[in-house]
């Protein structure tokens, strides 16, 4: 692997290696650094033989067992992770999110559900990652309570969830926009 | 819907509404990359034992345009491990001299060089594991050879550092020879002319003295050998440098000392035959007088002291052509006179 593959292997990867990280547990932060060592530690146990065709599963695995280390070594880390945990999310990770390639698939997807919301659904969601408004906060502009924040934020997140689903059923790569 | 889909769908929410951007790492990984790679080239190469991470870093250093000056690298530095070897290793340290010394017969210090100093000292090192001090008015020939240095001492004194293990080390001299492994001792090596004359013959005595600071020392004096340890110091010898050796005593001869009546076989003729004694000493054993032949160097000596006189002397019991005999021992034939007795006189 010399540079420009590196520098490649890294544009190419980077970003579902973070969102990978994310997913798993990772604070912004660690899975920043976490994406830094993922490609170095790949880069230091590389082989001839290495494909770097299709890295990403390698990569990965690599980047699941160094967060898996950073858990273990902050044990006041705010997630709970163990290996059972991680392979179970790396099924999901596999059957979900990549289950039509790499994931553009479910991005676009998500992409028009969230355009299919309604404006008081979407509000919500604005407040929530947009503004970054805390449940006490968005319970105090809505009118309701935090718990009440929770269930909507789930439904939410489970609407789009089956939204996407019904979309990739529907016309698996066809986001012409008539979906 | 499952906890790791709600995630995976929050994960999602955060970058498309969020606007949580995927940091660009690349220039930062490939930074840490080329630093790992030459860490990995430094470590295999002055490791050595990790062949991988060399041949890693040659791999990717080489493709990231360092190969040809990674190789060069290493090729001179092997030619820099090989040739500091073989002057560390196969390169015996030639006899080096510091301090203020003449050189005789030789316009370098080396083997069969005679080095003099005067008023000053001066040091020599010789096979990278003896130092030699050459205290002032001393003069040394250099011997020896590959480990197993030696030095000659003709005149003055020198004090000796042998580093354990590396190499056997020798102070010779016509007193004798001081040979250690591994220690530190002294050697002085003291003429004294003029004791006695006999006719034409001046004798010249030469004493030995070593001085032991650490280890132990090995003296082969007249044929004999002693052991010095650490913080003794004794004086070897007092014998003619321009005479014969002396005689060895038989191998396990019984060292004794009589007390008799001494007397002398010869004059001095400066044709001395030292083996046959000059000097008898009669001793009544049992009532019957039996007389000891005295062997060895300083018989004339001993036959001046001894004739007409009750002397001691001490030395190894022999026989030779059926008479007994009393050969010098290794610090030579030791004659006391015990009391004058002028009506012995011939």
């Amino acid at each position: 692997m010399d540079r420009d593959e590196l520098a490649a292997v890294v544009g190419v990867n980077q970003a579902g290696i973070y969102r990978y990280l994310r997913y798993l547990g990772a604070d912004r932060p660690t899975a920043e650094d976490l994406v830094q060592e993922t490609f170095l530690a790949a880069f230091k146990s590389r082989t001839a033989e290495q494909d770097l065709s299709s890295p990403s599963a390698w990569l990965r695995g690599i980047a699941r067992n160094l967060f898996l280390q950073h858990c273990r070594r902050c044990k006041r880390s705010p997630v709970v992770v163990g290996s059972e945990h991680l392979e179970q999310a790396e099924s999901t990770w596999q059957s979900v999110f990549l289950r039509d390639g790499d994931g553009f698939d479910y991005l676009e997807a998500l992409r028009r559900c969230l355009q299919d919301l309604s404006t008081k659904q979407r509000d919500a969601l604005d407040m929530r990652y947009r503004d970054k408004k805390s449940r006490s906060e968005m319970a105090q502009f809505l009118g309701i309570s935090e718990d009440g924040i929770k269930s909507l934020l789930r439904r939410l997140r489970a609407a789009l969830a089956q939204c996407v689903e019904k979309r990739l059923a529907l016309d698996g790569t066809d986001f012409s926009g008539n979906g | 819907m499952s906890k790791e889909t709600e995630r995976l769908i929050h994960i999602l929410l955060c970058e498309e509404i969020g606007s949580e951007t995927v940091p660009d790492v690349t220039d930062r990984v490939l930074k840490r990359a080329l630093q790992h790679d030459r860490h990995s080239w430094l470590r295999g190469v002055f490791v050595g034992h990790d062949q991988s991470g060399l041949k890693s870093a040659l791999r990717g250093s080489g493709r990231f345009g360092l190969r040809g000056a990674a190789i060069a690298a290493v090729t001179a530095f092997a030619v820099v491990c090989v040739l500091a070897g073989w002057w560390t290793v196969g390169r015996y340290p030639e006899p080096q001299a510091t301090g203020s010394y003449k050189l005789l017969d030789a316009t370098e210090v080396r083997r069969g060089a005679v080095l003099v100093t005067e008023d000053q000292p001066a040091s020599l090192a010789l096979g990278g594991y003896c130092q030699v001090r050459l205290e002032p008015n001393t003069k040394l020939r250099i011997e020896g050879k590959r480990d197993a240095e030696q030095v000659f001492l003709e005149k003055g004194a020198v004090q000796c550092d042998v580093t354990p293990g590396r190499g056997a080390f020798a102070v010779c001299s016509r007193a004798g020879t001081v040979s250690v492994v591994g220690t530190s001792f002294s050697v002085k090596l003291l003429e004294r002319k003029g004791a006695e004359t006999l006719g034409s013959i001046r004798k010249t005595a030469w004493v030995l003295a070593v001085a032991v600071t650490a280890g132990s020392v090995s003296v082969e004096h007249n044929g004999g050998v002693f052991n010095l340890l650490a913080g003794s110091q004794q004086i070897f010898g007092e014998e003619p440098a321009t005479g014969p050796k002396q005689p060895v005593p038989p191998r396990g001869a019984e060292k004794v000392t009589i007390t008799g009546m001494g007397k002398a076989l010869g004059h001095a003729s400066g044709k001395l035959d030292p083996v046959v004694a000059n000097a008898t000493v009669t001793v009544k054993e049992h009532g019957v007088e039996v007389v000891y032949y005295i062997h060895g160097w300083g018989g004339i000596i001993i036959a001046k002291q001894a004739d007409g006189k009750k002397v001691e002397v001490t030395g190894f019991l022999g026989e030779k052509n059926g008479k007994k005999t009393i050969t010098a021992a290794s610090v030579g034939v030791k004659i006391i006179v015990v009391e004058e007795e002028p009506s012995q006189k011939p």
